[in-house]
């Protein structure tokens, strides 16, 4: 096997000192940058022990990966959250991302806790509703450690009606409330008698009429319905359009038949009204088809990311149930007219979980939209998806991008990659007002801080050493 | 999102119209539009006549400037608050003192194929091939031209001749011209001008802002230097840019300007 | 002699582009004359009074980039031509904004064709890069030091399995293909071919060979411990074995440091079968090494002399000849720089950025002037104990350890240098002050900017001082060569092109006569 290098045209990849590269380039050398960044943590003992397990680690994940690309998760059938969501009490509130007590909480969540305790009738003014959450009888949880997810506050109470998300493949269930739409809602921590008002008629009115629009189709294919979204432009983490079209296409007449005319104009206006609603959907069976990968030996496959507008959480397969956490960041957004980042809470919510799918930001490329929306160009929207293909392990089998020739989205964020390159992942995220009940301020992209994968990849190295 | 696309400053001899792409490197992208060229540059370029500074370049194959917007391919961009303004207005003659530490710093960092050997005999030395030596031959005679008082003919003779995207001698001419314009002597800055006959559109561009009396921020910066005579090497050097050819041609026509009566 | 040309119709490259299109034609030898410019009609007109004018060229307009070519034989003309072509294609991809990727592997899979990864990282990382590269099937030249020994071992096992070079870890230069990869200069191409764990040695080679005329076909740089029997001379030995069915290379030079015994024994037993005439300069080598297709110098110019002769057919009369008459040439200058000199003058100071030439120096001069001081010298006894008090002769490598932790190197800053000028030259018994200055890619690009206030001072501090600087360099660098040496002579300095030169010339002006 010559080397055929004095024969060939060179052409250079240069890692390190941009000086080399400009001579090169000045010289008419085809030259190509690989921007090195070094590791994020880890001695080169631990990477040492890292690379000897390489092999079996690859495996677990491969394992892992294949598990959340076999999912079939399907919107099956809808319930209280008392009866359906596993754990649930009445003086229990679920909340977005990792653990945090009620002190700690930002103003989102917190407007958030005293807008569910108002309307379970708990309390009747919000001075006692925060007396009621600082005093101890609450208690405060993740949404993710009850198989549910929330988006931005991502508040659940007891009375809320949620959608059921079974992943036919495994058998696991997921639960996420009905999206109230774009504002002043109790997401972003609004909590004024017109929010309660609107959360009492989505109890009473919407959610037994697709409740019985659910029962008469049976169920409904999230995947599906899903891959097709990003076919039309949805990543469906900031941009449901489609989605939301398509799914208010699949409920409409199953909603007419089991509806009184009234009543069914009335649900069918709020869903089309909100470009949002299918957000809540993907986010659930997101994580319905992520929750199977927990728990494969050896695999570094990052099944949750999550934030709770003061800590961005994660969880690694191999490391089981704990959280990895710390702090959130602010998102680097394009802010609406009279916003800037001082007015700007840090990241919030559990939809980072459509990006632990493979979905929402990694899938930008397909929603060359949302890149403009967010300062930048089609060509960047590339940029984005192609940089996340170095640190997840899979290709997803249903979730195309046509623009790439229907190449699968990255899926499986892969820790040690995070770990060794230093490329964090990176989020499409509405922007929340860091007062309660202002609303979105912003749109923008999010790196994943660095700690929460800095302190999973300690663990994971000493979860190895035994 | 740091890499958003936004419009820096233009120049206000713009004029709305639809151009299309010319040509595009590194740090510029130029559009035409009959004989006109807009160029969209990189902050690192200057404002200068005809120039848009943006952030990054655009990729566009076509653009639309109206009034308050310009539009890539059909997508619409706010014209910035900043504006440009290239008109040189104020009087400068280069003589003296002035004129000396100028052509010695000409001297000094002009390239060696730059017609910086007007000043310095020696230079013609870089001219060794034979072609080279054919065509210093050429350019000496423009200038002898130019020097007897011929000014249509001599302009003539070294338009279009020289090195480089835009010749040698299309540099050297426009440098000459606005020399001859911000000394008042108007006349013989048109006379230059009638005998060009250059079909390059860039080279064109030169011609044009200089006959107008306009130039790029960073040449003005140094004609201000000049005026006020404060230090100005650094300023020349900006203005001058020793990466190519041009800057150096366009200062020595620039200069030359003085040696003309 | 046949006249080919080309047109390019409506597409522009910028002058600077069009610059280098012409500099790479005008480089090659065999060709005449050329012309890379736009079809203006003045152009146009000069092109025909050169006799360049063909029936393509008539028809071209304002707007069309016309090249043309003058060789000695139609093949050279077309193979000009043909590099002519390579880069105007080459210059587009490259304007289509900087091509990027997330790492080696990415860029492997992006990029058809990546043949060579260039490394200049951290020394922590260096080595993982470069096993991705291998791995991606291309070569790697491994700029970053620190890299430790049993990685370099197993990164050059691997290359040699897969036949890919492993140029470094420490390789500072490399010129493949004609192009300067790391601290490289902007040389003739021509058919001579240089080896070696040596940068500067190889920066100074190909500059020496390209004034003289000559040209460099591949300079490979194996990195500074290659010839350590703990590397073996691997990288040395695969290079050699290359350039042996290298059509373009008719001459194989190799500078280096003596290398140990059993790299040695390789290197002398792959120099062999190359069948190519070698010359080999293992800078302080006692021994006598000359056989067979071997030549052996004892110093850079010699060698590059040497090479030149071999590649133009000439004899080595020439080498005699040419360094004679160097030395004459100089022989007034120094007579009145020792005019110059009082009763105090006595000693040389010698402050080098290039561990090679000081190396160099030192050899040259301990037979003159009797041992010099260093920071890296010939025998134990003249170890500097301070390498920043220098004593009695001194040359000391600023590129050491102990100058570069913490700092640029100084190749590049130069504050470091400029400070010891001054306070040498501030003292009446320092009479010669010798250092050098390197050009090129990578290096520091305002030298005369940068030393000029320095020198002007050292030289009117001590009127009975010398300085000599040794610029190495070709009048193709980036940094104006010619009026760096035209300023230092006006400056008072004496500037040479050649180390080796200068170091005679402050020998000569030291010794009594």
């Amino acid at each position: 096997m010559k080397n055929k290098l004095f024969e060939s045209r060179l052409k250079v990849v240069n890692a390190g000192l941009e000086a080399f590269a400009e001579a090169l380039e000045s010289n008419s050398v085809f030259t190509v940058r690989a921007i090195f960044s070094p590791p994020i943590c880890g001695d080169s003992w631990q990477w040492s022990l890292i690379n000897s397990k390489i092999g079996e680690i690859n495996r677990a994940n491969q394992k892992a990966a294949e598990r959340v690309l076999a999912a079939q998760p399907f919107l099956t059938s809808m319930g209280k959250a008392i009866d359906m969501v596993p754990g649930m009490r009445k003086n229990l509130i679920l909340h977005a991302g990792p653990p945090v007590t009620w002190d700690r909480m930002c103003g989102p969540m917190k407007g958030a806790v005293i807008g569910a305790l108002i309307y379970e009738k708990m309390a009747e003014t919000p001075a006692e509703a925060e007396k009621l959450a600082a005093g101890g009888r609450i208690k405060f949880e993740p949404c993710h450690d009850h198989c549910c997810v929330g988006p931005m506050a991502g508040i659940i109470s007891a009375s809320m009606p949620v959608f059921a998300v079974k992943n036919k493949k495994f058998g696991n269930w997921s639960y996420a409330t009905m999206n109230e739409g774009l504002g002043k809602v109790l997401r972003y921590g609004a909590y004024s008698k017109d929010v309660i008002e609107r959360l009492k008629w989505m109890e009473n009115v919407l959610y037994p009429v697709l409740h019985r629009a659910i029962k008469a189709l049976g169920e409904i294919d999230l995947k599906a319905m899903t891959a097709q979204a990003l076919h039309m432009g949805d990543e469906v983490h900031n941009r449901n359009r489609a989605g939301t079209s398509l799914l208010y296409r699949t409920l409409a007449p199953a909603i007419i038949k089991t509806s009184n005319p009234a009543e069914a104009c009335d649900c069918l206006e709020f869903i089309n009204r909100n470009d949002h609603f299918y957000l809540n959907l993907s986010m659930a069976m997101s994580k319905a088809s992520l929750d199977p990968a927990a728990g494969v030996k050896n695999s570094s496959l990052v099944y949750i990311m999550a934030r709770n507008g003061t800590d961005f959480g994660i969880k690694v397969s191999a490391l089981g149930s704990k959280w990895f956490t710390g702090p959130a960041l602010i998102p680097d957004a394009l802010f609406f007219a009279g916003y800037s980042k001082k007015d700007a809470a840090p990241d919030i919510g559990d939809s980072a979980i459509t990006e632990t799918n493979g979905l929402g930001g990694f899938a930008i490329a397909a929603a060359p939209a949302i890149v403009q929306f967010v300062g930048g160009s089609a060509g960047d929207s590339f940029n984005y998806t192609k940089k996340m293909y170095s640190i997840t392990c899979a290709e997803n089998n249903v979730y195309k991008i046509p623009a790439m020739d229907f190449k699968g989205t990255p899926t499986g964020i892969d820790l040690i990659k995070v770990a060794k390159t230093g490329i964090m992942p990176f989020i499409d995220t509405g922007v929340a007002h860091k007062d309660p009940g202002v609303g979105q301020v912003g749109a923008g992209v999010v790196a994943a801080p660095k700690e929460p994968f800095q302190e999973a990849f300690k663990a994971f190295v000493n979860l190895l050493k035994r | 999102m740091k890499n958003g696309f936004k419009i820096i400053s233009f120049s206000r001899d713009i004029r709305p119209g639809v151009y299309f792409l010319h040509s595009s490197f590194s740090k510029a992208e130029n559009y035409f539009r009959g004989r006109n060229i807009v160029s969209l540059v990189l902050p690192g370029v200057s404002d200068g006549p005809g120039n848009i500074v943006v952030s990054r370049l655009s990729g566009a194959k076509e653009i639309k400037i109206s009034n308050g917007c310009i539009y890539l391919d059909g997508r619409p961009h706010k014209l910035s608050d900043k504006s440009y303004d290239p008109a040189v207005n104020f009087l400068l003659k280069i003589e003296g003192e002035k004129f000396d530490e100028s052509r010695r710093n000409l001297l000094k960092y002009a390239p060696p194929l730059s017609m910086a050997f007007i000043f310095d005999g020696r230079r013609e030395a870089f001219f060794s091939a034979p072609f080279l030596k054919n065509m210093l031959s050429a350019m000496k005679n423009g200038i002898n031209l130019l020097k007897k008082g011929k000014i249509s003919r001599g302009a003539a003779a070294l338009s279009g001749l020289g090195h480089g995207l835009t010749p040698s001698g299309d540099d050297f001419l426009a440098g000459l011209i606005l020399g001859l314009k911000i000394s008042g002597r108007n006349k013989k800055a048109e006379r230059v001008f009638t005998g060009c006959k250059t079909e390059n559109l860039i080279s064109i561009k030169g011609l044009k802002s200089s006959r107008k009396g306009f130039c790029t921020a960073k040449f003005k910066s140094f004609l201000f230097a000049l005026k006020l005579g404060k230090p100005h090497l650094k300023k020349f050097k900006d203005a001058v840019e020793f990466g190519s050819t041009s800057g150096s041609d366009f200062m020595a026509g620039f200069l030359f300007s003085s040696c003309l009566y | 002699m046949p006249v080919k040309t080309i047109v390019r119709k409506g597409v522009y490259f910028d002058s600077i582009s069009l610059m280098r299109i012409a500099e790479k034609i005008n480089s090659i030898s065999g060709v005449s004359d050329s012309a890379v410019i736009m079809a203006t009609k003045e152009n146009k007109n000069i092109i025909s009074s050169s006799g360049l004018l063909t029936e393509e060229i008539k028809k071209a307009s304002d707007n069309d980039l016309a090249i043309a070519v003058k060789a000695d034989d139609e093949k050279t003309a077309a193979s000009a031509l043909a590099e002519a072509e390579k880069m105007l294609a080459g210059k587009k991809e490259a304007a289509s904004s900087n091509l990027t990727a997330q790492s080696i592997s990415q860029a492997a899979e992006s990029y058809e064709g990546l043949n060579l990864a260039l490394i200049s990282v951290n020394g922590k990382y260096a080595a993982d890069l470069a096993f991705e590269a291998l791995e991606k099937n291309m070569n790697v030249m491994i700029f970053s030091d620190n890299v430790p020994l049993e990685k370099e071992l197993a990164l050059k096992k691997l290359g040699a399995r897969k036949n890919l070079l492993v140029m470094g870890p420490d390789c500072g230069t490399c010129i493949i293909n004609g192009a300067p990869l790391g601290f490289a200069n902007k040389v003739n191409s021509g058919n001579v071919a240089v080896v070696g764990p040596s940068g500067t040695g190889i920066q100074e080679f190909s500059c020496l060979l390209s004034n003289l005329g000559g040209g460099i076909s591949q300079a490979i740089g194996t990195g500074t411990r290659d010839v350590k029997d703990d590397i073996g001379a691997i990288t040395t030995v695969q290079a050699l074995e290359m350039l042996v069915s290298d059509a373009k290379t008719s001459v194989i030079a190799i500078i280096s440091k003596p290398p140990q015994k059993k790299s040695m024994a390789r290197i002398l037993s792959a120099a062999n079968k190359t069948g190519k005439p070698v010359v080999a300069l293992f800078l302080g080598e006692e021994k006598e090494l000359t056989a067979g297709n071997i030549h052996q110098a004892k110093n850079l110019y010699e060698a590059a002399l040497k090479s030149y002769c071999l590649s133009k057919g000439e004899s080595f009369n020439f080498v005699r000849e040419k360094i004679y008459n160097d030395k004459i040439s100089l022989s007034e200058r120094i007579k009145s720089e020792k005019a110059k000199k009082n009763k105090d003058s006595k000693y040389l100071r010698g402050l080098f950025s290039g561990g090679t030439f000081a190396s160099q120096a030192i050899r040259l001069l301990e037979p003159v002037i009797g041992g010099v001081y260093s920071n890296i010298p010939s025998s134990e006894k003249f170890k500097l104990k301070n390498s920043m008090k220098l004593e009695k002769h001194s040359i000391i490598d600023l590129g050491e350890d102990e100058f570069t932790f913490g700092r640029p190197h100084p190749m590049i800053d130069y504050s470091l240098r400029k400070k010891m000028i001054s306070s040498e030259a501030s003292k009446k018994e320092v009479s010669v002050m010798l250092i050098d200055i390197v050009l090129g890619y990578g290096s520091n690009m305002s030298p005369l900017a940068d030393l000029k206030e320095t020198l002007e001072k050292a030289v009117k501090a001590n009127p009975a001082l010398t300085v000599i600087a040794a610029v190495t360099g070709t009048d193709m660098d980036p940094q104006n060569r010619r009026y760096l040496i035209e300023e230092l002579e006006k400056i008072g300095v004496m500037a040479l092109d050649n180390n080796y030169m200068a170091a005679f010339a402050a020998g000569e002006i030291i010794r009594d006569k």
